[in-house]
């Protein structure tokens, strides 16, 4: 019906193809657009939530998936917000999007019986230039203030022609023009907009999120069925036509149209009953008879075919086939009797798990011609949409609960055997590090320190520095020294002069070994920060823990609260279905004793005949 | 026995003040509280089984789908097959029609990695088609999140795989 998904679709693509960085946010809305499509509307709104920011166009999809969630408080109240916004406030709601949001809130409070509110929302509606939603919104001004509807002098179908609306409109005219005896206007209009029937395009997406039509987006091909539909319009404005003519008592005009009612329409019904009503004004027995049984036959439970049943006996009592009429009566009785004693078995209470595919016949046929039992099978439908989560969100709360235990073993073990071994570790190397540097400044202070020397002149050194002390000792025992103390002394003055010339680079590799050893060090200290601050986290995982345990026990009480309203509106679900009950056994069987007077009128008068006969055989 | 008894409180209470409301709002408000239950536990599963600073997550979407059509996807992560889906029409279309679908979400350890997407459809013409696309990243302590994006190239006709890094901006 409207063009707008293509619109949104192309302006998606569009800012792709401009590699335009799209936020985070668009991509959690686009998201939550995937759950939509496989519809999966709670998941879907929670998607968006998560979205870091909310602008009114993600705000618009939050409302109608409130609603395809059956939650019309929370639509409404976000539906009121977004409408308050002017047009002027940045990032206010597009026209267009705040009609589609209007109407269809109009059309929800109009469905709830609302008519202030419902015309309150339609009030608000400002028709954009290209006639977007002109369609919906003059077909919701008509319902809400049928039968005071705006008449125009003519058909506006120059004006409706891009509304798929536009049959249900210009019918609604022609019938308020007919109720104010205008009936050959309305007629001449009818017949006009079975020319100007086109096939209809397909729904939006923010027609499809409100209007909660999931069934028609299952088609990969399209949204709706377009010849289903334009075949559904032919046969009401023919329908409408047909009522129309029997108004006017042109029976030979509406039986022209109803004889080739297609028999599959999804109209049948009512075009039976209408045809029926012809074919008794016109004494058709035999047709009417034909159609009777059919509605028996197509319409169980249903007043129309218990009607139907007593019917059959009175038009053959019309046409003076007494004898068969007897056998309607007698047959029609029977009739009843099954049909009471079938209702009854069929009534029996209904159980959550019947709901969806184990009703009896008798029970489908009260919830589906019944909106607010309808509304209560659906309640009870979603609660137990539910409760059947709940097993599953009760094992990811489990598996969480796990998660974070053993997140907390490992946090304990870290925190007290694996964190202080690894600072005694550090401060050990830390220590030593430190006496090292001391060393190393102690040592800097001699003139040649054995400590600072490495390799082959260090041998040297120490060779040299053994040579001296065994000097030393000969002295002590008057040896004789010979030339040792002078070559020693040149050997010394020789490694203090290598000593010398190689210190500053030495000194040089010294400082760079010593940063490199601090820089490890530093590094090692900011991996043990990092260690703590993951050791913090018990504060957290406890916290965590504890908000799981509350999650568990408040999991548990919603299941308790959901299963309470389950069962409480199961029972009146089943209260309202015995209602019925015992409203449509009292119908029936008026309609038995009315069946059974005719019976014994007519068994008199067939007594009668056979007595007069019989008296005349005597004579 | 504490938790129980004031949950039994909790219970009664919750059940004292729906009394009060039609059974519509009642049941409006369980509801609510259902989607924030589930929000919350969404959160928390982030918050413990994908941290950032191990998170990977790659998402999917796709153009208007003019030169290909996507009949399956496969995810390889260092050379390990992570993750596989198989469309439906219906998920196909919901991808032309700009959702993004939330293909894989897991955790890698700090460094390098290399995802391959592996796409396999009809291309132009209805022939059968077959796509691989590598990625090379660097995990740190950011999460790590991905599209592969499926683009139309008008300029010869051919579809186009992209490893689309998202900013956490």
């Amino acid at each position: 019906m409207l063009l707008l998904l293509p619109l949104l679709v192309q302006a998606a693509a569009s800012a792709q193809a401009a590699a335009t960085p799209a936020t985070i946010a668009e991509k959690h809305y686009r998201q939550a657009a995937w759950a939509f499509y496989l519809q999966q509307p709670a998941q879907a709104l929670e998607t968006l939530q998560l979205a870091p920011q909310h602008d009114a166009r993600t705000r618009l999809l939050e409302a109608g998936l409130y609603l395809q969630l059956s939650m019309p408080q929370h639509a409404i109240a976000l539906i009121d917000t977004l409408l308050s916004d002017t047009a002027a406030s940045p990032g206010a709601l597009p026209q267009a999007l705040k009609n589609v949001a209007l109407l269809q809130f109009a059309r929800y409070q109009l469905e709830q019986g609302n008519k202030t509110p419902a015309r309150d929302y339609l009030k608000q509606v400002q028709i954009t230039d290209d006639n977007a939603w002109l369609g919906q919104q003059l077909l919701l001004e008509q319902l809400i203030n049928w039968p005071d509807i705006t008449l125009p002098p003519a058909p506006e179908f120059e004006r409706l022609r891009h509304q798929p609306e536009m049959p249900y409109i210009i019918s609604n005219q022609a019938l308020v023009l007919a109720q104010t005896d205008h009936s050959d206007t309305a007629l001449d209009w009818l017949a006009q907009i079975r020319q100007q029937l086109k096939t209809s395009e397909g729904q939006g997406f923010w027609q499809l999120l409100f209007s909660g039509q999931w069934h028609l987006l299952s088609e990969p091909d399209g949204f709706i069925y377009p010849s289903a539909e334009h075949e559904a319009l032919s046969d009401y404005v023919a329908l409408t036509q047909a009522q129309l003519h029997i108004q006017r008592q042109e029976f030979a005009a509406a039986d022209a149209i109803l004889s080739n009612f297609a028999a599959d329409s999804v109209l049948n019904r009512n075009a039976l009953q209408l045809y029926s009503h012809i074919l008794t004004e016109q004494r058709h027995v035999p047709a009417l008879l034909a159609v009777l049984q059919q509605q028996i036959r197509l319409q169980p439970f249903s007043h129309t075919a218990w009607l139907a049943a007593t019917r059959i006996g009175e038009q053959l009592e019309r046409v003076l086939q007494v004898d068969d009429a007897l056998g309607a009566y007698r047959w029609a009785d029977q009739y009843y009797v099954q049909q009471a004693q079938q209702m009854q078995q069929q009534a029996r209470p209904v159980e959550v798990g019947q709901l969806q595919q184990g009703l009896s016949a008798w029970q489908q046929l009260q919830i589906s011609n019944d909106s607010q039992l309808f509304h209560l099978q659906q309640d009870i439908l979603s609660v137990q949409q539910h409760l059947t989560a709940a097993a599953q969100r009760q094992l990811r709360l489990a598996q969480l609960q796990d998660v974070t235990n053993l997140k907390l073993t490992q946090q304990r073990q870290l925190l007290s055997s694996r964190l202080p071994q690894l600072r005694q570790q550090r401060d050990a190397l830390q220590q030593q590090f430190s006496q090292l540097q001391q060393q190393i400044s102690a040592a800097e202070q001699q003139p040649m320190p054995l400590s600072l020397w490495q390799g082959k002149p260090y041998q040297q050194l120490q060779r040299l520095d053994r040579a001296e002390q065994r000097l030393a000792v000969l002295q002590q025992h008057q040896q004789p020294l010979q030339n040792y103390p002078q070559r020693l002394n040149r050997l010394r003055g020789l490694l203090q002069w290598q000593y010398s010339n190689s210190a500053a680079e030495r000194r040089w590799q010294r400082q760079k070994q010593l940063q490199q050893t601090a820089g490890v060090l530093e590094q090692l200290e900011l991996q043990m920060a990092a260690l703590a601050r993951q050791g913090n986290k018990t504060e957290r995982l406890q916290q965590v823990q504890q908000r799981l345990t509350q999650l568990s026990n408040h999991q548990q009480q919603l299941n308790l609260a959901l299963l309470s309203k389950q069962q409480q509106l199961l029972a009146e679900l089943n209260q309202q279905l015995q209602q019925r009950l015992q409203q449509q056994l009292a119908t029936l069987n008026d309609l038995q004793r009315h069946n059974k007077e005719s019976m014994a009128r007519v068994m008199e008068r067939v007594l009668l005949s056979s007595g007069t006969d019989n008296s005349g055989a005597g004579l | 026995m504490r938790v129980l008894l004031c949950s039994v409180l909790m219970w009664f209470s919750l059940l004292a003040s729906a009394e009060t409301a039609p059974v519509s709002d009642q049941l409006e408000q369980l509801k609510q509280q259902v989607i924030q239950l589930n929000r919350e536990l969404f959160l928390l599963e982030e918050e413990l089984l994908f941290p950032p600073q191990t998170q990977l997550a790659v998402f999917l979407s796709a153009d208007t789908g003019q030169f290909f059509q996507l009949d399956s996807v496969e995810l390889i992560l260092n050379d390990k097959p992570v993750g596989a889906h198989l469309y439906t029409a219906q998920q196909w279309d919901a991808l032309k029609r700009g959702a993004i679908q939330p293909l894989y979400k897991g955790n890698v350890k700090a460094g390098e990695h290399n995802l391959t997407a592996v796409f396999v459809g009809k291309g132009p013409d209805n022939r059968d088609y077959r796509r691989a696309v590598n990625y090379r990243f660097a995990k740190a302590d950011d999460a790590v999140l991905l599209e592969l994006q499926i683009n139309d190239r008008s300029s010869d006709y051919q579809p186009d795989f992209v490893v689309q890094p998202w900013s956490n901006d």
